[in-house]
């Protein structure tokens, strides 16, 4: 079953992820190839002693990328489900209700959860011959929660994308804007390393909030 | 032993404070083809969507094959055929590609002939997109899709809907060789009353918030009659008379439709002080039947 729903998820949204990875692993190889070139020209040490003291991690650039990518990647995978109620056919397939949305996100999660993977390899491939251990992973740990936060804002954007009360979307729009706003609270090198636990925790919990929208909808409200 | 597939008992449903209908019963015996007739806005949709765990209902439940509908297990769903309103099917997948997908759920179950079969009278190409066919082929890639499933029960909304007469005929005339055939329940709703009249068994006639009749099509047919007579042209024909439907009263001729016998009509008319003369009454089709009892308006 599993597979028959990865199937059809990926015949919906295939194109979309092959253009939103490319682009998300695009901006993590120019990122790369921007600080080797830094390096190059104005030297390792004052790469390093700029990164120190202003704080600045240098890949800001890619801030908003997993978010952006991730929202998309809902919009792409429910918004056709909830066209005419399409839907209705999804939920009467003979696969438990709960198992057959979690697999849908457990379809989207997946290709996100790679897509950061396979950025985060390139970013540290990229800064292993220019930067030392501890200012790499600095630059990691900084953009972990800008990774957690597409994660974040897939869960969110299908919670509401799913939701079928206009007015009760609204109110989820406000909510889900409220708790990402969290992720980016501050750029500097290694701010979040105290609380990045709580991140970690509120990511996965999101996914929950879509069985309300999913309940919502086979009640039929309505406004 | 319980023979029915369907049972609704005490439906009472509301959007907002508009009452759709209150108390509603119905059954709906195995291999039964039952009909839910009415006009816009009168709940049949709403009936389905109760009906298929979509909606939930102000009070009142509804069991198919003896489970609440909104609570129908994975197992159970396999037995039931759904045409959603519009032959609403996935836009984004083709031909070939939504009998893969749907195929995997019904494993020994699946007639995939069933299924390519009907796409070959459409000829259409197995690479066509869903969202590149017209309505009337989309009807039928969601009745081969149905058909391949072969399920006990088919619930359908409006199936002819955005239908052209041709793929009406074809639709009516394949699902009802099949349901006939295998011994299939079917609950269907349609606003072509015509179509239905060749499909169904039994009727349920709804008007706003109430079951106007509940019946073999063959009853009602042999039992409903259109009666017209003359009339004084100042004759006053009240709105509402008793087992009298919507009396119209054009110059001097009175038409309505009525259950009753015609010495039982004559008998009304003359409690209800009309100065009749020349009264017939003939037989009536489905379609004259529905307007009769619900009025054009």
């Amino acid at each position: 079953m599993l597979k028959a729903i990865f199937y059809k998820e990926w015949i919906k949204t295939g194109l979309y992820f092959s253009l939103a990875g490319l682009v998300m692993l695009g901006f993590a190889g120019y990122i790369g190839i921007y600080l080797n070139r830094i390096a190059d020209l104005a030297g390792m040490n004052q790469l390093w002693e700029y990164m120190l003291s202003s704080n600045e991690p240098m890949i800001t650039l890619l801030k908003y990328i997993p978010l952006i990518v991730g929202i998309g990647g809902a919009v792409a995978q429910f918004a056709p489900e909830m066209y005419r109620k399409c839907l209705k056919l999804t939920l009467h397939l003979p696969y438990e209700q709960h198992k057959l949305l979690g697999s849908m996100l457990l379809y989207g999660c997946s290709m996100l959860v790679c897509f950061s993977l396979i950025s985060f390899l390139i970013l540290y491939l990229s800064y292993s011959n220019i930067l030392p251990k501890e200012l790499q992973t600095g630059l990691l740990e900084s953009a972990l929660p800008w990774y957690l936060a597409g994660i974040c804002g897939y869960l969110f954007t299908a919670w509401i994308v799913l939701q079928p009360s206009t007015k009760k979307r609204i109110l989820q729009i406000i909510v889900a804007a409220f708790v990402l706003k969290i992720f980016f609270i501050t750029d500097c090198l290694g701010a979040y390393m105290p609380s990045l636990w709580l991140l970690l925790i509120i990511t996965p919990l999101t996914s929950i909030l879509s069985i309300i929208s999913l309940s919502d909808f086979k009640e039929g409200r309505q406004d | 032993m319980n023979n029915n597939v369907i049972e609704c008992i005490n439906l009472t449903h509301y959007y907002g404070k508009r009452l759709i209908y209150k108390d509603l019963n119905f059954n709906v015996p195995k291999g039964k083809i039952l009909g839910l007739l009415g006009k816009n806005g009168t709940g049949k949709t709403t009936t389905i969507n109760i009906l298929s765990g979509y909606l939930k209902p102000f009070s009142g439940k509804c069991l198919i094959f003896n489970q609440e509908a909104n609570a129908i297990r994975p197992e159970t769903r396999k037995r039931i055929g759904l045409l959603i309103e519009g032959h609403v099917q996935y836009q984004f997948m083709n031909i070939e590609q939504i009998e893969k997908f749907y195929s995997a759920f019904f494993p020994g179950q699946w007639k995939r002939e069933a299924y390519y079969g009907l796409m070959e009278k459409l000829k259409v190409a197995p690479k066509q997109k869903i969202n590149k066919m017209s309505n009337g082929q989309r009807s039928q890639v969601a009745l081969g899709l149905i058909l391949a499933q072969n399920p006990e029960l088919l619930v359908l909304d409006d199936f002819s809907l955005g239908l052209d007469p041709g793929y009406r005929r074809l639709f009516v005339e394949y699902l009802r060789d099949y349901a006939k055939s295998e011994n299939k329940t079917v609950f269907l709703t349609s606003h072509i009353i015509q179509d239905m009249e060749q499909l169904i068994d039994d009727c349920i006639i709804m008007d706003y918030g109430k079951i106007l009749v509940q019946m073999p099509v063959k009853n009602l047919l042999s039992t409903i009659k259109r009666y017209r007579c003359y009339v004084p042209e100042r004759q006053v024909v009240k709105e509402i008379i008793e087992k009298l439907y919507h009396p119209e009263k054009h110059n001097i001729l009175l038409e309505f439709y009525s259950f009753e016998p015609i010495e039982e009509v004559e008998k009304i008319l003359k409690k209800e002080c009309i100065d009749f003369k020349n009264l017939t009454g003939e037989n009536i089709n489905l379609e004259d039947a529905f307007i009769g009892l619900t009025g054009k308006y």
